[in-house]
């Protein structure tokens, strides 16, 4: 693999490239794989190295990368935005087909990455594939459940419980325009054809992901639930979680499927 | 811009994935540079992003580090060879040190590390007498009879998921990093298991005792109602009353837990570690 910088010199985003092996590749797609935020980004970046690594293995470039102001990118958590974070995900598209010279992009993506994913397809209209896995599909629910669980990790580690309001989620910031923006995100209001395939995958029967556009025509939306601990969650979960194996290659034959 | 980064492949297969970050006007010669450890199994940017936040900070201050993921861990290849973590950890520590003199020329160097990145830290500062400074963040939580009923009683359950997951013992190292052998063959680590990654109180004591006599500075941070803050108490107190005045700074963080959640902590954390790392930087512009 190889770790880069990318994009804006200014404000550089960082990115790893695993390049497309074995003797099936490189596949007339290549993907971006786009991290979710805050501490479900770093529960999960196991899981998405090892997603990448299999993908890369299966004859797929792939591009895996940090949102601005998260990980090894540039910029302050106090200053992620959403919008921002929707030109990253084109900037990576765009720096993925100048490394394929050409290919078409698949985009896959985990939580708050998923959706992200999905409204750079709607937007651009140039993906060629969407995976989605337990994306966040109403932004409402999701800050209200990622500020719950602030709450109640500051009740039980802090002798200051968390407020809701506090501009902070799980030792990340959360910023006003961030939070605002996340409100009124709903992926329901998204068109289902964004792209030509798109794949909807949940790690739990009772998340929400799979309900996610059911109305969408035949043959446009897949849907497929395994039943692993969730990879991103926080607590508890975390002494126990495994990578998903099984789910990983799901994600992994669906792509070779979309290239056949 | 007043700081600029790259990623770097190193190691012995080149295969270590560090990122490097530096004041944009270089001149870091003379200053010791930073290595950031991995904390457990999290990878290089440290625990709620923190060793990007502390390297951005020190790079506005004229230092440069590098924060890097150990074999096994984060985006770095898994080594080979059944080598234990304890012994890769200070050779790839060691590796990192090399890279940091021969990139931008640093010839001393601060390790910083939280919790398992801290008793690496402290390892691999015995065995290199370029480090002229350690960052000990809520190191060795020595599970002992003490650990068990200080402080945490009931909260034991989730203390015990960070425990796991930051001494690297989670299940996810086993499934994903086989070359790990020395955690692979332990049975599921129901109850912590100091002896595979610890050393025993002797040897930390002497570690530290060694670090004192040589005249590494030290920065010790804890969480105020910590374990590992307990275990200073009783085991490091000692061999750290023969340390010259200024040799050794002790942070104390009020309100938070072993991982620093909550923002006002993590600032006041960063602002410790960015005076202890200037005083290091000054102390050997002395020396000089």
């Amino acid at each position: 693999l190889k770790p880069f910088f990318f994009g804006d010199s200014s404000r550089p985003l960082f990115g790893v490239h695993h390049p497309a092996a074995g003797d099936r590749g490189p596949r007339r797609l290549g993907v971006v794989v786009c991290h979710p935020f805050g501490q479900e980004y770093l529960r999960s970046h196991r899981s998405l190295r090892e997603l990448a690594g299999r993908l890369a293995s299966a004859g797929f470039h792939v591009l895996r990368f940090d949102l601005s102001c998260c990980g090894d990118s540039a910029g302050e958590g106090v200053d992620a935005r959403l919008e921002q974070w929707l030109e990253d995900v084109a900037t990576a598209a765009e720096e993925l087909r100048e490394t394929t010279r050409g290919a078409g992009v698949a985009l896959v993506g985990l939580r708050l990455g998923g959706s992200l994913a999905a409204l750079h397809a709607a937007r651009s209209r140039s993906a060629e594939a969407l995976v989605l896995w337990d994306p966040v599909v109403r932004g409402d629910a999701y800050l209200r459940e990622i500020r719950a669980s602030h709450g109640a990790w500051m009740s039980e580690h802090s002798r200051r419980p968390g407020t809701p309001s506090s501009g902070e989620v799980l030792g990340f910031p959360l910023p006003e325009e961030l939070a605002a923006s996340l409100e009124s995100l709903d992926l329901e209001g998204v068109d289902a054809s964004s792209a030509p395939r798109t794949l909807v995958v949940s790690s739990s029967p009772s998340r929400r992901g799979p309900t996610l556009w059911e109305g969408a025509p035949d043959g446009v939306v897949d849907r497929a639930t395994f039943d692993p601990a969730p990879v991103w969650l926080h607590a508890e979960g975390m002494s126990r979680v495994l990578v998903p194996g099984a789910l990983l290659d799901h994600v992994s034959r669906w792509l070779e499927g979309v290239c056949a | 811009v007043r700081l600029r980064e790259r990623t770097l492949l190193f190691g012995d297969s080149k295969s270590l994935v560090g990122v490097l970050t530096e004041p944009a006007e270089g001149g870091v010669a003379d200053r010791p540079a930073v290595v950031f450890l991995n904390a457990g199994i999290l990878h290089r940017v440290g625990p709620n992003r923190l060793h990007v936040r502390l390297a951005r900070v020190l790079a506005e201050e004229g230092l440069a580090s590098l924060r890097f993921d150990h074999s096994g861990i984060g985006d770095s290849r898994p080594r080979g060879g059944g080598i234990s973590f304890a012994r890769a950890a200070c050779d790839e520590t060691r590796q990192a040190m090399d890279l940091l003199a021969a990139s931008c020329g640093a010839r001393s160097f601060v390790l910083a590390g939280i919790c398992s990145g801290a008793d690496n830290a402290l390892r691999a500062a015995s065995q290199d007498q370029r480090v002229a400074g350690a960052v000990l963040i809520e190191a060795y939580t020595v599970p002992g009879r003490g650990f068990l009923v200080y402080s945490y009683r009931d909260k034991i359950l989730s203390l015990r998921s960070w425990w796991r997951l930051l001494r690297g013992k989670s299940e996810l190292l086993n499934e994903v990093a086989p070359a790990r052998p020395e955690t692979r063959a332990e049975p599921p680590p129901e109850e912590p298991r100091p002896e595979t990654v610890l050393p025993s109180r002797a040897a930390l004591v002497a570690d530290v005792g060694r670090l004192v006599e040589r005249g590494v500075r030290l920065c010790l941070v804890y969480a105020e109602t910590s374990p590992a803050y307990y275990n200073y108490r009783v085991l490091l107190r000692r061999p750290l009353r023969r340390a010259r005045p200024g040799q050794v700074r002790v942070e104390v963080l009020r309100d938070t837990d072993h991982v620093f959640t909550p923002l006002d902590v993590q600032e006041r954390l960063v602002e410790a570690i960015r005076q202890f790392c200037l005083g290091v930087g000054e102390g050997e512009a002395a020396a000089g």
